[in-house]
């Protein structure tokens, strides 16, 4: 049957409080993480991929999750969800169960912390001066929200997804916050939209259904358009409204954005 | 004193125009009663049909909410309401039952469910699809796996009665169906390792008249597909309602997957009679038939789909049929008196068989098992189709169904029985986002071939209706409500309801306006044409 439903009224369990334990947290014996892995195998994979990499849910292989700080919020997250995505409360996991998946969970994130040669400070610079990034991103609340926000990036992608996103934009598709029943669509889709009259707009795809699709146009504002009154919809995959850097920046530039870009963590 | 009696009066002489005797001749001829929606399908033999014509291609752009139902339980309704004599009746999620004006969604009554503090639902929530309603009574089930049945007119508690054991992982989310004077009634938890069964009540009494194990035991007929003890762990639930035919006394159910799902090797051979249709003599429960559709099954394409009824002239013969779209992606045509296969197609693209063989056995390809490393393979665990209703229209004559197409990895690993927890062996990476898709096919119902087919944005988790008037009804992810033109598929109305649309739609008139009802998130959302300035 395997069909969850989402709850995402009811039964959030309260999250418990990020209060400081003095107490050491006990490792997790090998049967713990092994009962973990295949509660994860067979619950969560589905969502975050065999192995937390990452699918139609998010990837789990961080040290820290945004969602939850501690392991007691973690358990928390696992057995209520978060309210507002995707992520649905496993209910039926006993408290036992929630804290052999959130031990598998803390594993994933023990991956040795990635090393950037470039230099974060000069990295900024370049973000803010000849790249001109602030002009579509939002890095903790300053810029502008056409574009991904940055805030965490460095969280959600690796040295090498950074430093591809930079020199080849299309290649990688930022997946939308919304919420969506099968999984997490590409947010910034670019779009090519013709009308009845022959007017084209282009922009990033917002939101899509059946008969409508939101798009932000090159202006940076929102367009409703109704599929049925186009003369054509385009979508173009690999396509990024970003200009490329690969001949912007030096090489040695685009270390110095990767190690700034890394450095994002929603910390500040 | 007069005024009592005279009051007394009015109210008996009203009885059996409200909510008062639904007999089982009445649910037998139901499609003769359009205004009413007094079954799960709204007939006995499934075919969420309704013969109400005043909506039509021309005017259902006039179609507008005439009211909603805001839910108490905030969760999710999946239900299918009935309607009978102006007064509809719905489960929330939980099970929770309300009885409402089916004129205005004043609420008449409600039952709240009882539900134990620690209630196993694996696999799936404590979601509930709906009732069924006999005599003066109302019957549900619970998601600790009771039936209860509640006085049509108050919502007052007649009795219940325990079906299996919750705390095994038994659960129940079907709406029962009313055969006769019996009240048969599906179980979930095949993700939990039960033997699933098919159980029959007496609808006045709640004693069980019959059971009968989708399993069979060691020693029983279709045992030989079972290794060694896995027959005890098998699975097979039962949890979505069934049809009837009335004049062959027959019970046509639909049976869910093995368990465990993923792994396989505990139990070689065809796995009677998990992912197979039913013919179940309806007075003795024994078994007349069986069609086994996936046999051992470790994709979890469950065959609880809706068993739909209607005759026909095939090939120069008329014929009893029973039709199901199956989650394993094809469509299937049998004849309902013998269980002959007689068509079946693919509805969507499929990467696991070849076609059916003569006998409509897949012809399997090879390497579909999930494996330690993952399996690539279309559909996904939800399949081509999942337990929301399809539709027939003997009017078109054409078969709708709300197609998934959509593909994932299946992995495999060991699996060990513990009563009340997983039992599956393996699990699936869906492969989601834009590549994910749906659609709304129209088939030609005696061989399986797409007439028609309309898009949808996203694989789609809501039944289907057809109407005399000519239209299709059904529900998008993202929340649109639509109408399709039912024989050519054009688009030609929608409302955005704003919340997922996971459940059924039907129809049904009060004082000669028809209404068109389907859930959307918690709510419960009504539509009529505009009434015209008075």
């Amino acid at each position: 049957m395997s069909r969850h439903v989402a709850i995402l009224i009811g039964l959030a369990i309260p999250l418990a409080s990020a209060s400081a334990q003095m107490v050491p947290t006990p490792l997790p014996s090998a049967e713990d993480l092994a009962a973990g892995h295949n509660l994860f195998f067979t619950q969560c994979a589905r969502c975050h991929g065999v192995g937390g990499t990452g699918g139609i849910g998010p990837s789990l292989t961080h040290p820290k999750l945004r969602h939850a700080q501690t392991d007691d919020e973690l358990v928390g997250v696992i057995l209520g969800g978060i309210p507002g995505t995707a992520m649905v409360g496993f209910w039926n996991f006993t408290a036992d169960e929630g804290r052999q998946v959130a031990s598998y969970v803390r594993s994933l994130g023990q991956l040795p912390p990635e090393r950037f040669t470039g230099d974060s400070t000069r990295g900024h610079a370049l973000y803010d001066g000849r790249g001109q990034c602030a002009r579509c991103h939002i890095t903790d609340g300053q810029g502008a929200g056409w574009a991904p926000d940055l805030s965490e990036v460095g969280r959600r992608l690796s040295g090498a997804l950074l430093r591809q996103s930079l020199v080849d934009p299309g290649a990688l598709q930022p997946p939308s916050p919304l919420p969506a029943t099968h999984g997490p669509f590409p947010g910034f889709l670019m779009i090519r939209a013709v009308t009845r009259s022959g007017r084209t707009i282009r922009g990033t795809r917002i939101n899509e259904d059946d008969f409508t699709i939101q798009l932000r146009d090159e202006s940076g504002r929102m367009v409703s358009l109704d599929k049925g009154k186009l003369r054509s919809l385009e979508k173009l995959p690999g396509q990024s409204p970003m200009p490329s850097f690969k001949t912007m920046f030096t090489g040695a530039e685009l270390d110095d954005v990767v190690a700034y870009l890394a450095s994002l963590k929603g910390d500040s | 004193m007069r005024w009592p009696l005279l009051a007394g009066a009015l109210v008996l002489a009203q009885v059996p125009n409200l909510n008062g005797q639904v007999s089982a001749a009445r649910l037998s001829a139901a499609r003769s009663e359009p205004a009413n929606w007094m079954t799960y399908s709204g007939d006995l033999g499934g075919q969420r049909y309704s013969p109400l014509s005043k909506i039509t291609p021309v005017n259902v752009a006039g179609l507008r909410p005439a009211w909603i139902y805001q839910g108490a339980d905030g969760g999710g309704m999946q239900t299918s309401p009935v309607v009978v004599d102006g007064v509809m009746y719905l489960t929330e999620f939980h099970g929770h039952v309300v009885a409402l004006d089916a004129r205005t969604g004043r609420v008449l009554w409600r039952y709240q469910q009882q539900l134990p503090s620690k209630l196993l639902t694996l696999g799936f929530g404590p979601t509930n699809r709906g009732v069924a309603v006999l005599d003066s009574t109302v019957y549900v089930g619970s998601p600790d796996a009771r039936l209860i049945a509640l006085d049509a007119r108050s919502g007052a508690l007649r009795w219940e009665v325990p079906v299996a054991d919750n705390a095994a992982g038994y659960a129940i989310t079907a709406a029962p169906l009313a055969v006769k004077d019996l009240i048969i009634v599906g179980i979930s938890g095949a993700e939990a390792g039960i033997r699933g069964f098919l159980d029959a009540y007496d609808a006045r009494t709640g004693e069980r008249r019959w059971r009968i194990y989708t399993v069979p035991a060691a020693g029983e007929p279709g045992s030989d597909s079972w290794g060694g003890e896995s027959w005890k762990t098998g699975g097979g639930s039962t949890w979505v309602t069934g049809s009837y035919d009335p004049a062959l006394g027959l019970i046509y159910w639909g049976v869910g997957n093995p368990g465990p799902d993923w792994n396989g090797d505990s139990r070689p051979g065809d796995n009677l009679y998990t992912c197979s249709l039913l013919a179940i003599d309806a007075a003795t429960g024994t078994l007349r038939w069986h069609f086994q559709f996936t046999p051992h099954d470790t994709h979890d394409w469950d065959a609880t789909e809706i068993p739909v009824l209607f005759d026909g002239l095939l090939k120069g013969r008329q014929r009893k049929f029973v039709a199901m779209a199956n989650r394993n992606g094809f469509y299937y045509l049998l004849d309902r008196t013998t269980g002959e296969f007689l068509a079946g197609e693919p509805f969507i693209r499929q990467e696991w068989a070849d076609g059916l063989d003569s006998a409509g056995r897949p012809r399997q390809r090879p390497n579909i098992e999930p494996t330690d490393s993952g399996t690539a393979l279309t559909p996904n665990l939800h399949g081509g189709t999942n337990w929301y209703s399809p539709s027939y229209s003997p009017s078109a004559g054409l078969f709708y169904v709300a197609a998934r197409q959509m593909g994932s990895h299946y992995y495999k690993y060991p699996a060990t029985y513990t009563p009340g927890r997983y039992f599956m062996g393996g699990g699936e990476a869906e492969v989601g986002g834009d590549s994910a898709q749906g659609s709304v096919k129209a088939l030609d119902p005696k061989t399986g071939n797409i007439r028609w087919s309309f898009p949808l944005h996203s694989p789609p988790w809501a039944g289907l209706l057809s109407t005399g008037g000519g239209l299709v009804f059904g529900g998008t992810n993202e929340g649109q409500f639509f109408a399709l033109d039912a024989h050519t598929g054009k688009p030609l109305w929608n409302f955005m309801t704003g919340g997922w649309m996971n459940a059924n739609p039907i129809s049904y008139a009060v004082d000669g306006r028809q209404y068109v009802a389907m859930a959307s998130g918690p709510n419960l959302m009504v539509f009529a044409l505009a009434r015209p300035a008075p």
